[in-house]
């Protein structure tokens, strides 16, 4: 699995190859925002955008989601079971905070009871991430250990642009295969000390950095700490942070009808919201900073706790679009200095 | 792989309307496969659906040595049980499960057991008294307080008056004081009360409690109080949940999913839990 260079050229003669059969999805401009898309031609994509407004995770778990459906006729009731097309897919382009956020999800969807929707298409898909030529004032990545705008964690290939052409460097036997199946686009790699020296400035363009030393500490013993009331004071309960975020995972379960047809979807939730808690005389987050501390909590604390994982990359989604300029990254900082 | 969240389609049997809200429902798989096959053990839950409406999560209130159907009972309040509620013999529909643990039902052979339910709370109860009953020599002395607002709020008036008959079980029966009426022959008092005035002994038995979070909170402070151990008192916790499965992340408190890795658990369990309930 030795590195390949494949020219810009190529590399949209192989979307192109690839889009006749299989889905490709790649970061699409859609007004003044960036999303993964299918796309059906190399023309589509954009490569040099600004981060995607949702994470990568809406192509396995998606916003919305059908889980069965069902007709019903008098007494009678037939389910239909909602079936994967089952045809392999590439995504190209994604970032590599967005990539190291599917190793994080695949331990909620496989423990135990296995969720054949998301595994099923985690198994059919191969991600190829570029490293970001640019990134954001909210980008935090680089805060933990394993991720970066160059980190393989979570991608099959890594692409890097380094002017003419793209440095590939083969992570996995998936990615391997894409090279296998079209390898007269891929030549020998040369030029490794250019795409280090990018990969090293990508690097170095994340300014933001949080210290993460100390807070799984905190969070094993402050849960009743006034902290919590006085840094969620400003939070709205809107969860467009957990919406996108590429590691929250909660959803919903929901039935929607037509007549006598119907189906069961399950949609994103989150934790921010008071609903998502409420039964039948009973709330046990009856405030915001509860909710809000459950987030925070769930993030660097339980999830740690029950998959060795933090559920946070560092992607900066939360911050960029928080309508009341909220900060994890501040948060955290006076968490750990509380 | 397997859709786990596809539901079985079970039939209903037989209806029992228990107070003016809360209904059982006695329920058979259509599958006949599964019908023969379906196994579960007592504190573990389900999800009900009525196909284009919802699910909603209960436990199973039948006892797993009862083979060939499932009961649940569960009082109207939303948008899926008020529904399910008017449905009729005959009616079909989904459920999922059984899900999540079970009652240490091993590890109290031998043991006398204290159950002390309220309301609604004795369905769970109600799976693991009969899988007891059923099994009576397992186990020592068996006594189950019980209590409900009034007199029109006491689930399943049959079989309490089964259990008060019989020679085998401690049956003391209580409702909280105006619940009452002039033939009203059990206890009046709130469940805690009751349980410290009947006083059982704490020696080799185990306590299984489960009623709203209110009563549990205050049957545990007597039991502390009489001196039983954090060990020693078992309870289920109710937590809205989804999918049941240990994903949708709605139950999850502390570092637990209530789904997964409960829905029973010990006093000495739930201690370690931030201070959410």
């Amino acid at each position: 699995m030795a590195d390949k260079l494949i020219s810009k050229e190529d590399l949209n003669t192989l979307i192109d190859n690839l889009a006749k059969d299989i889905d490709v999805f790649a970061p699409v401009k859609k007004g003044d925002m960036y999303l993964y898309s299918k796309i059906s031609s190399s023309k589509d994509i954009s490569l040099n955008g600004k981060n995607t407004k949702k994470p990568l995770k809406e192509v396995f778990f998606g916003q919305s989601e059908e889980l069965i459906s069902f007709k019903t006729a008098k007494k009678e009731i037939e389910i239909i079971e909602s079936e994967e097309d089952g045809k392999k897919r590439v995504i190209i382009g994604s970032r590599p905070c967005d990539a190291a956020a599917l190793p994080i999800l695949d331990e909620v969807f496989g423990w135990d009871y296995k969720d054949s929707f998301y595994l099923d298409k985690r198994e059919r898909t191969t991600i190829i991430s570029i490293t970001c030529n640019e990134v954001e004032e909210s980008c935090f990545c680089t805060s933990f250990g394993n991720i970066s705008p160059s980190s393989k964690e979570g991608s099959d290939l890594l692409l890097t642009d380094i002017g003419e052409s793209f440095y590939v460097e083969v992570v996995t036997d998936k990615g391997d295969a894409i090279i296998e199946g079209n390898s007269n686009l891929f030549k020998k790699a040369e030029n490794i000390s250019q795409k280090d020296k990018r990969q090293k400035e990508a690097v170095e363009k994340v300014k933001r950095r949080v210290e993460l030393e100390g807070l799984k500490e905190k969070l094993d013993i402050n849960f009743e700490d006034p902290i919590w009331k006085e840094i969620s004071q400003k939070c709205l309960g809107c969860a467009a942070c957990t919406y996108l975020c590429p590691t929250c995972h909660c959803f919903d379960i929901q039935d929607e009808m037509k007549k006598s047809t119907g189906k069961r979807v399950r949609n994103w939730d989150s934790c921010a919201f008071g609903h998502f808690t409420q039964m039948p005389g009973h709330q046990p987050r009856t405030e915001q900073f509860q909710r809000f501390r459950q987030r925070v909590i769930h993030k660097f604390k339980y999830y740690v706790d029950k998959f060795n994982k933090t559920a946070c990359v560092g992607c900066g989604r939360c911050i960029e679009n928080c309508p009341v300029n909220m900060d994890i990254t501040k948060v955290i900082e006076k968490i750990v200095s509380s | 792989m397997e859709n786990i969240y596809k539901p079985y389609i079970a039939e209903i049997k037989e209806i029992v309307r228990e107070t003016s809200d809360t209904t059982t429902f006695k329920l058979e798989f259509v599958d006949e496969e599964v019908k023969k096959s379906f196994d579960f053990k007592a504190g573990q839950f389900g999800e009900y659906s009525v196909f284009g409406v919802g699910e909603c999560t209960f436990c199973i209130a039948s006892s797993p040595t009862r083979k060939g159907y499932i009961e649940c009972s569960f009082k109207k309040v939303g948008k899926v049980t008020s529904v399910l509620y008017d449905l009729n013999v005959g009616d079909k529909i989904g459920f999922r499960g059984p899900y999540g643990n079970w009652f240490p039902i091993d590890d109290m052979k031998g043991k006398n057991l204290i159950f002390v339910g309220g309301g609604i709370g004795l369905a769970p109860l109600r799976s693991l008294i009969w899988n007891c009953l059923d099994n009576r020599d397992d186990f020592k002395d068996i006594t189950i307080i019980y209590g409900a607002r009034s007199i029109n709020d006491l689930v399943y008036k049959n079989e309490l008056k089964e259990w008060k008959e019989r020679k085998d079980i401690n049956f003391v029966v209580t409702v909280d004081p105006g619940g009452e009426d002039k033939d009203w022959k059990g206890k009046v008092g709130f469940v805690p009360t009751v349980l410290e005035e009947v006083s059982p002994s704490k020696k080799n038995a185990v306590v299984i409690t489960c009623g709203p979070p209110i009563m549990i909170k205050f049957v545990v402070l007597s039991l502390v109080k009489m001196g039983f151990s954090d060990e020693q008192i078992v309870t289920t916790l109710e937590m809205r949940m989804k999918c049941g499965l240990g994903k949708c992340g709605r139950c999850n408190i502390g570092n637990v999913y209530v789904c997964k890795d409960g829905p029973v658990f010990t006093y000495k369990e739930i201690k370690q839990f931030p201070a959410e309930f």
